[in-house]
């Protein structure tokens, strides 16, 4: 932590995003073509609304000219580092989830939903996916509720474009997630539903196609959880994960009452293994569950996050299990899984208790260049953060580094490490609120909506809890879900979106006092995959590195933070930035500017 | 306190009890066990058998209901301080009463209502009622009533532990450290308190001080496998491998034989490179995680009532224990038959009707009792001390004695049981025995009572040069243990 560094100031801040040749939708072919630069930047630092390339867009004609986000709720907190505003009210975001529950509390209703944000339109905005409930048996509704696509217009207003973009899906929403599965240049879209799931393909006008039905990876009625795009064998395209929760059906609903409310236990049910899905590379995929290794377990998957945990250069899937030992599928090079959790020692936490685990963050917590594993758990539980010591191995750290701290009575679910005041180190927002509506009657210490917690890195290994001093986007007590993290704004801080069950979102603005310098990168893979989902990046600088994965699905059921984004602290200059595509080929970019957005393609580096 | 109903560890054990550290609740129970004895002579001499059996609550079979007529006779019969044989003889239930969990959790919230009311100065009470609602996840109403237990009784160790527990497991673990730390300075020491600063300490990632005082309270309690656990873990996080390995061994060896307490250990060996102790710690941790695994698709049907029942049957024990305590006998009878019939295998609720029994001098069905307790428990060598006594009182004598013989067979080193055997020689009319046996009991360990025992028994068999030298010697070890300021 280093927050009283010498800064241009805040406002001073000069922002400047990245002009690549349509890099947003160039397909890897056409920028290999391009004679754009390995390390592109707009060099006049033009206002972020110049570099929309408008015409890609689906505008609203009523767009209203960028103003700086307002902050709608009226606590007054005291003002600490990290300060967070609550934005939803002026944002335009008028979506409300629905759990579809009929007063039944099935248990599928406890778990929804996560969200994602991704640049759908390329544009040079993040927008805003917000995934929904359905119906559920003896719910009856004349609008059912459908996710929802919000388009992100600069200034903190954002539009629901969902129908025009074909997004209306109306599957039970639970997890999502973001990737350029067919190397097209646009993210496409992946929903893991309680019910059949849904692939859409991106097609590249700021419209989407349900391929579901021709692709192959629809399933039954399954209850859904988080999902990864990864490229599980190095061949260049993507392949896809989509955990399962457990076998709950309509027809096998235990109805429990507990302390006079019904409640929903997930030992009522059984276990149900994962899925894996080969991209077959013309747009259909296969099946590979039970070829792969996967099937050799089954657990109660939550939240899933995709990482090579042990440097061997691919992707390992961890998954986040409720009410058992966590999975580390561990890959060998080629598409073919083991669960090792228990010998890399990510199954239980210190104690060698298997939490109940929800969601799962990764990052570099100690800036020790290994990746860290977040995972958030049940009420009554400490959450756990594994320290990853190298040879693949991992260690529950969460009592020397206070991880636990301030979300200890609640439910935990989504969780973000990112570095919201750009200081060099990555802070944590942990996501709370129990599983149903009268929780407090079965334990008293903590309820359905609760608050969320933020904890700021000291930057010695420790967190500390700034909740209640980081603005009034902490002040909000939903029944927080999923949560994202990407620079909203442009301004190069990172700004939040938090799903709530049976509510409105929560839109969290970060107006940090004294941010530090930062820079984000975004990687376009020409042999790896177009998104380079895998790739790691190692930055340099004048004594000191982070290292940061491309991930495509994490946390709880979510997906964000395809931009990688490091904040830099007090240094405004990098010696170079080291790039591992997936697949192994590492690669260095020299001159990568700070405190503006850049594009780091395949294969252009300067010799 | 473990997650009530989202069960994720042990079925058996839901919450440490309040005064106790969650890997002592063996060394606890045997603690109590071991206290039955003491607990048999304590209680009668201190209850007083005057008011009548409180009425059964429904979790009480309803053929029941004329032994609970009959416990009030045993009690009248007590007053003359004779051993009456039960009218109608108690019979343990064999399986336990199918009651609802909501049932179960509201007339247990009912007893501790009760308790409450009837004896509303009493810390012990308060206490106990507490602890339910602590476990009950109802930390309010728990606070509520620690905080007038403390207001009572300012020194009240649990009342310090429970307080403490309720703010750690609120998140806020500076507010436990701080009443735990007042409470240790008010001399109120005890392994748990160690146990619950230490623990609390770690979970603020204050390491270093949870080590500090673990090993203090270990100065104190070397005996605390908990306390063990606690700073091997510590130590563990803090990378002192070979520290943390020899705690955590000490924890096991003294009794910690958890599925936490391997895990630990594995990771300690493996850190080292002790791999092949790390995979032997693993494999016993992986098989204790087994045993412990509840089965999938029954938590509403088996794990979630089995909780409940699990958490009545501990609060209405200690609700009997206060009872008994507070010389209220016929609602300790009652209350503990409540707590049998919904756990007809517990030990400790077992173990505590046995000794209201034995106080009311229904020494058959205190017999009865600790037959069962053996049954559950036969490696427990004190129900065997128990039953030895009770059988001896009830004349029946070859039941003592082959209580007696399986106590010393469990206790081949401890003098207890050969002065008792010695005993019941003697006044069954077999001094020979009796005097080889005294002697035993002195070889082992030369206490006065077990010199004056054996003194009698010679004067009884005319050997009075053997007599006084007993006594003799019994008077120098009396003196010797004497302070100075009260030697002759």
């Amino acid at each position: 932590m280093n927050h009283r560094i010498a800064l241009r100031g805040h406002l001073g801040l000069v922002f400047a995003w990245v002009i690549v040749v349509n890099w947003g939708c160039t397909k890897p072919q056409d920028a290999a073509r391009s004679s754009a630069t390995s390390i592109e930047r707009n060099p006049s630092r033009a206002p972020v609304l110049e570099t929309r390339d408008e015409s890609r867009l689906l505008h609203d004609s009523a767009t209203p000219e960028p103003s700086p986000p307002a902050p709608s709720a009226t606590v007054e907190l005291p003002h600490g580092p990290l300060q967070l505003v609550d934005t939803t009210e002026r944002s335009g975001v008028t979506f409300r989830h629905s759990h579809g529950g009929s007063g039944k509390n099935y248990i599928v209703e406890t778990v929804s939903a996560g969200l994602a944000t991704f640049d759908y339109d390329g544009d040079g905005w993040m927008d805003l996916l917000l995934l929904n409930g359905a119906p559920l048996r003896g719910t009856s509704t004349e609008t059912p509720p459908r996710h929802a696509l919000y388009r992100n217009q600069g200034g903190g207003k954002f539009v629901d474009v969902t129908e025009r973009a074909g997004l209306d899906d109306r599957g039970y929403g639970l997890g999502v997630t973001v990737a350029d599965y067919d190397n097209d240049g646009d993210p496409d879209v992946y929903f893991n539903h309680f019910g059949p799931n849904a692939l859409y393909a991106n097609n590249g006008d700021g419209t989407f196609s349900n391929v579901t039905a021709t692709c192959g990876i629809a399933r039954g009625d399954k209850v859904g959880a988080g999902a990864c795009f990864l490229d599980m064998d190095a061949d260049g395209d993507l392949d896809l994960f989509s955990a399962n929760y457990l076998d709950f059906t309509y027809e096998n609903h235990v109805d429990s009452i507990v302390s006079g409310i019904r409640y929903a236990h997930p030992k009522d049910y059984r276990p149900v293994p994962d899925d894996l899905f080969r991209n077959n590379g013309d747009g259909t995929w296969t099946d590979v569950s039970e070829a792969s290794g996967l099937r050799a377990v089954a657990g109660m998957g939550m939240g899933a996050v995709c990482f090579d945990y042990d440097d061997d250069h691919d992707a390992d899937i961890f998954v986040a299990n409720d009410v058992g030992p966590n999975f580390l599928y561990q890959n060998d090079g080629k598409g073919q899984f083991v669960e090792v959790a228990a010998t890399a020692g990510v199954a239980f936490n210190f104690s060698g208790r298997a939490n109940a685990s929800m969601g799962v963050e990764c990052g570099d917590y100690d800036n020790d260049g290994r990746l860290d594993l977040f995972v958030t758990d049940y009420a009554d539980e400490s959450a756990v953060l594994y320290r990853n010591l190298g040879g693949g191995f991992l260690e529950d750290v969460s009592s020397q580094a206070r991880a636990g701290i301030g979300s200890y009575p609640h439910v935990k679910w989504g969780a973000a490490l990112a570095d919201l005041d750009n200081d060099g180190d990555r802070d944590l927002f942990v996501a709370n609120g129990h599983i149903l509506e009268g929780m407090e009657k079965i334990d008293d210490r903590t309820a359905y909506r609760a608050p969320n917690t933020l904890l700021m890195n000291e930057g010695n290994g420790r967190f500390v809890d700034v909740t209640r001093q980081s603005g009034t986007g902490l002040a909000p007590v939903e029944s927080s879900r999923g949560v994202a993290f990407d620079d909203l704004d442009n301004d190069g801080d990172l700004d939040g979106v938090v799903q709530n069950a049976n509510a409105p979102p929560t839109l969290l603005w970060n107006e940090s006092p004294e941010p530090g310098n930062w820079i984000t990168l975004r990687l376009c893979g020409r042999t790896a995959n177009r998104d380079a989902i895998g790739a790691r990046v190692r930055i340099v600088g004048e004594g000191f590195q982070q290292v940061a994965e491309v991930h495509s699905g994490r946390s709880y059921q979510s997906h964000y933070g395809q931009t990688l984004h490091f904040g830099l602290g007090a240094h405004d200059r990098l010696k170079h930035v080291e790039v591992r595509w997936p697949g192994g080929e590492t690669e260095t970019f020299r001159e990568v500017i700070p405190n503006q957005a850049n594009v780091l393609i395949e294969e252009t580096s300067p010799p | 306190m473990g997650p009530l109903f989202r069960f994720h560890g042990n079925p058996q054990v839901t919450s440490p009890p309040y005064g106790s550290t969650p890997s002592d609740i063996a060394a606890l129970s045997r603690w109590r066990r071991a206290c039955v004895p003491m607990l048999l002579a304590v209680m009668l001499s201190t209850i007083a058998c005057t008011r009548s059996p409180q009425e059964s609550t429904s979790i009480v079979p309803s053929a029941d209901s004329a032994q609970a007529k009959h416990a009030g006779e045993g009690a009248a019969n007590a007053k003359s301080d004779k051993p009456t044989p039960a009218a109608i003889p108690f019979t343990l239930p064999a399986t336990a009463v199918a009651t609802p969990p909501a049932q179960i959790q509201a007339e247990t919230e009912a007893a501790a209502a009760a308790l409450c009311k009837r004896f509303p100065k009493s810390p012990a009470a308060l206490h106990a009622a507490a602890m339910l609602h602590a476990d009950l996840h109802q930390t309010a109403k728990a606070e509520d009533l620690w905080r007038k237990c403390r207001a009572l009784d300012p020194d009240h160790a649990g009342a310090a532990i429970g307080l403490a527990t309720i703010a750690s497991g609120r998140g806020d673990d500076e507010a436990a450290v701080q009443i735990l730390r007042e409470a240790l300075a008010k001399n109120r020491r005890s392994a748990e308190m160690y146990y619950y600063l230490a623990m609390s300490l770690a979970k603020q990632g204050e390491n270093e001080e949870a080590v500090r005082i673990a090993q203090q309270g270990l100065g104190l309690f070397p005996q605390s496998s908990s306390l063990w656990l606690l700073l091997g873990e510590n130590q563990l996080r803090l990378g002192r491998l070979p520290d943390a390995e020899e705690s955590l061994r000490k924890a096991i060896d003294l009794g910690a034989r958890t599925a936490g307490a391997y895990h630990a250990l594995s990771n300690a060996c493996a850190r080292q490179g002790k791999t092949k102790e790390a995979e032997t710690f693993r494999q016993r941790f992986t098989e204790l995680q087994a045993k412990q695994a509840t089965p999938a698709g029954q938590w509403s049907e088996t794990v979630y009532p089995g909780l409940i029942r699990h958490v009545a049957v501990a609060a209405l024990a200690n609700f009997g224990e206060v009872y008994a305590q507070q010389q209220a006998p016929e609602e300790a009878h009652a209350i503990l038959r409540q707590a049998v019939a919904l756990d007809p295998a517990n030990p400790r609720a077992l173990s505590l009707l046995a000794t209201i029994f034995y106080s009311q001098k229904r020494l058959a069905d205190a017999q009865t009792v600790l037959r069962r307790l053996i049954d559950l428990e036969p490696t427990n060598p004190f129900h065997q001390f128990n039953l030895g006594n009770v059988s001896s009182e009830l004349d029946d004598l070859p039941a003592a004695e082959a209580a007696y013989l399986r106590f010393i067979q469990m206790n081949p080193h401890s003098a207890i049981g050969y002065e008792a055997l010695a005993k019941f020689y003697w006044k069954a009319g077999a001094p020979e025995q009796g005097r080889l046996v005294a002697e035993e009991a002195i070889r082992r360990e030369a206490t006065p009572e077990g010199l004056r025992l054996l003194a009698s028994i010679c004067r009884d068999l005319g050997d009075d040069a053997a007599a006084q030298q007993a006594e003799a010697t019994a008077e120098q070890l009396t003196n010797a243990s004497r302070p100075a300021s009260e030697a002759p």
